[in-house]
């Protein structure tokens, strides 16, 4: 399917706001869904709604098989060696809560450290902070240079035997940094250190391969690649999953439960307890079919010009600030701008039928290493058009007008 | 001094006269630059609105009968509103700002393009002079 075609199968993108044409750049919070996930769930709600797994009769076999069927898909997504290493969760925050609970309890304890970088969603950092804080391990934070990039020098001064894993995103939330990953990869495991991949911003730009990568975890949101929300998938390598225990208890991952002692099913269902979001998984694979069918690649390509000509466009408005300004960046840009808070320029880009992120993004480290309280949030995705940016730069000309006047 | 009505349905004529949203919100923005900053060593916790997702500070005082309301905030749109609060009741008698029906967020359709948490926080910054009002008559 060609890429400019493509818009006509999201049905939000036709909304109109305060009487305006919706102008949607905020895909990295949310990406909006095709027609054809929504049509994927609806068939699995109206004709095979039931629970997997625990039923002998058709309608949960059928489940079962539309929702195993989802995970070897996934599993050919990211290139997985089994199935059992691919990890149903609600979304990339309790990929991390499992990874960081689990790994904790098989491998961290007094004297171990956990790295992570001043870069990461609070998601990517607050489990691990709050786990070396349980088990007394050491939390170290790789910091950001002016540019927004990874000092990988400090990761290299960080890294020594006590470190037992490394957590990065790929891509930054707010900055739209891709990190090189592959050398952090190659850098951790050379120390002996496990490494996880946060790809929430990845996923959707660039081609998850984690054996090529080496990554030893790796997580992503249903809803950042057209899925619907309450999905995400965590990727663990099953010499790492095998030793660790599960995070949640209850139906469905375990072997034998007496008064005493309950021992556990193997992975994936073990870090699966409860019924799973059975449509939205159906949904999940939908939007990776949907996906792969344009291309990663192809996608990747165009969502690159779009950010170049929306950063061109930032960069000729009077007033406004560009934050940061890394090597290469992907999916996302921020900005401020002069004498307005981010609400504000967010709060006014609104009412012109824009819709950005203004706030913190969930990356308090970050925007402190900046020296900012907040900024706005650029998102396009493959759905936009060349057109649309050139009408939110032009709504932006008139906020920073508004601002240029008060000024004087 | 023109009784909290008047000076609501003035500010409200006003509004709609200015067009749309987008206006409404440069106007406001214009009417930020208007009020003088609340001093930084009056930005206590204390004057902090809870519950805002701007930062909002309210300095009230009782003065012979009188509220005297000095406001600020950290987004120019929510110190335009604060602006637009304080030219209505500041001034007015404790008893009639603690019964006062601010409406003119409603009626200008300024409410309703706020976000929900927004609309909230406004709430609470009403509700909070309206209380000191109230608190300050009972206590006189």
């Amino acid at each position: 399917m060609p890429i400019c075609s493509a818009r006509e199968d999201f049905p939000t993108l036709k909304a109109k706001v305060y009487g305006r044409d919706l102008i949607y750049l905020d895909s990295a919070a949310t990406m909006q869904m095709p027609e054809q996930v929504m049509a994927a769930m609806e068939t699995q709600q109206r004709k095979f709604h039931a629970n997997v797994h625990r039923g002998i009769h058709y309608l949960s076999e059928r489940s079962t098989g539309n929702m195993e069927a989802v995970r070897e898909r996934v599993r050919g997504f990211l290139n997985a060696v089994s199935t059992e290493e691919i990890i149903f969760t609600s979304g990339t925050t309790q990929s991390l809560n499992i990874a960081a609970a689990s790994f904790g309890k098989a491998y961290l304890g007094p004297g171990d450290a956990v790295i992570v970088s001043a870069m990461e969603h609070h998601s990517n950092f607050v489990p691990w902070q709050q786990v070396c804080l349980e088990r007394g391990a050491e939390f170290r934070v790789v910091p950001v240079d002016e540019r927004g990039e990874l000092r990988l020098d400090r990761l290299a001064e960080l890294l020594d035997s006590r470190v037992k894993l490394v957590s990065v995103a790929y891509v930054s939330n707010l900055l739209g940094t891709v990190n090189p990953v592959k050398q952090i990869i190659e850098m951790a495991h050379a120390n002996g250190s496990a490494v996880l991949l946060d790809c929430a911003q990845a996923v959707r730009h660039t081609k998850l391969d984690v054996q090529e990568l080496d990554c030893d975890f790796l997580c992503f949101s249903g809803h950042k690649l057209g899925g619907p929300t309450g999905t995400g998938v965590l990727y663990g390598k099953k010499e790492y999953l095998d030793r660790m225990p599960p995070a949640f208890y209850g139906g469905g991952m375990v072997d034998i439960v007496r008064e005493e002692t309950t021992s556990f099913t193997e992975s994936p269902l073990r870090f699966e307890a409860g019924t799973p979001n059975i449509t939205g998984i159906v949904g999940l694979g939908a939007a990776i079919d949907y996906l792969e069918d344009l291309g990663i690649g192809a996608i990747s390509r165009y969502e690159d010009e779009l950010l170049r000509r929306t950063e061109e466009q930032l960069a000729s408005i009077p007033g406004v600030r560009i934050v940061g300004a890394p090597a290469r960046r992907a999916g996302a840009i921020s900005f401020n701008v002069e004498g307005f808070h981010c609400f504000d320029t967010a709060e006014m880009l609104d009412k012109l039928g824009v819709a950005v992120r203004s706030g913190h993004h969930c990356a308090q480290p970050l925007l402190r290493s900046l020296g900012l309280e907040g900024t706005v949030r650029v998102s396009p995705a493959f759905y936009n058009t060349m057109e649309e940016i050139d009408a939110f730069a032009a709504a932006l000309r008139r906020v920073a007008d508004v601002a240029g006047r008060i000024k004087k | 001094m023109s009784s909290i009505k008047e000076i609501q349905d003035g500010i409200v004529r006003d509004f709609l006269e200015i067009g749309d949203a987008f206006d409404q919100y440069a106007y406001l923005i214009e009417l930020s630059c208007l009020q003088p900053p609340l001093p930084e060593e009056l930005k206590t916790e204390e004057r902090a609105v809870k519950g805002c997702q701007s930062s909002v500070w309210l300095d009230m005082r009782a003065e012979d009968g009188h509220l005297v309301l000095h406001s600020d905030s950290n987004t120019l749109i929510i110190k335009g509103v604060l602006y637009i609060l304080e030219e209505i009741l500041s001034g007015q008698p404790l008893g009639q700002v603690a019964e006062a029906e601010i409406d003119f967020l409603q009626r200008t359709a300024i409410m309703d393009t706020f976000e929900s948490s927004r609309r909230k926080g406004l709430g609470y910054v009403i509700a909070a002079v309206r209380r000191f009002a109230a608190d300050s008559l009972a206590g006189a």
